[in-house]
């Protein structure tokens, strides 16, 4: 028997958003997920969404974003979007975790996060969508 | 929205709601922005009805801390859950930032 899956589509509105990290939840409660990976599905969705809303695209039109989530194991996240080619996977040192607070950036935190709680990251560009795909540490 | 604020002993209490994310973090910070602009020095953040925090609502602690570190003045959270602690530690926070097991010792620790 195949893992239980959510799909979720929307479009890139933070309301939209909230909605879809919402019934992420709902889904993942309903499934008896355990709060571990219920945080971290909702936490790795947020922050990778939060940044292609953020940056993903250059005018205000409505673009799909479509949501994949198998609870596994392990869980695995698809998302596809149709903003700027992004590869989070290739950017961004990790931020200097020791540093004193004065010399602590305000920010960047967001792909520590994700790469943090995750056990791979897959990105792909193809059909002008960027695709990338997540799995959790079990 | 769900962030209450209250005062107890010279110490801000900030308690925010469910979640500390991209869409309760701005009014969070608001809330502490005004506060230190009217005078307070000494803020804690009681996550006792907090299970998830994200990036968003780490940048208001930083923020926060920053702040009061720069006029003398004090920074604290306390109650963190699991969840919390986790993603403190994950980021670096948990060196930087002083986390109390209780509101009581948060209160304590930051008093005048």
């Amino acid at each position: 028997m195949s893992s239980p899956r959510l799909r979720l589509d929307f479009v890139n509105r933070s309301d939209d958003l909230d909605a879809a990290l919402d019934r992420l939840e709902s889904f993942m409660e309903s499934e008896h997920a355990g709060p571990k990976l219920t945080h971290a599905a909702r936490l790795v969705l947020e922050e990778l969404l939060t940044n292609t809303l953020k940056y993903g695209y250059d005018d205000s039109d409505a673009h799909p974003l479509r949501v994949d989530f198998g609870l596994g194991p392990p869980a695995t996240l698809r998302i596809e979007d149709d903003g700027h080619p992004f590869d989070p996977t290739a950017r961004a040192p990790a931020p200097v975790l020791d540093a004193a607070v004065e010399d602590r950036p305000i920010g960047g935190l967001g792909l520590h996060l994700v790469r943090s709680l995750t056990a791979s990251l897959r990105y792909a560009r193809h059909d002008g969508l960027n695709r990338l795909d997540v799995v959790f540490l079990e | 929205m769900s962030i209450l604020s209250s005062k107890d002993s010279g110490v801000l209490v900030v308690t925010p709601g469910t979640r500390l994310d991209s869409q309760t973090s701005p009014e969070a910070d608001r809330m502490i922005v005004e506060a230190i602009a009217r005078g307070e020095t000494r803020v804690l953040v009681d996550f006792a009805k907090t299970d998830y925090i994200s990036s968003a609502g780490l940048r208001v602690l930083l923020k926060a801390t920053k702040q009061l570190k720069q006029m003398g003045g004090a920074f604290g959270l306390c109650n963190a859950s699991e969840q919390i602690r986790e993603v403190l530690q994950i980021s670096g926070f948990a060196t930087i930032i002083a986390s109390y097991a209780s509101l009581d010792e948060g209160l304590r620790a930051l008093r005048a």
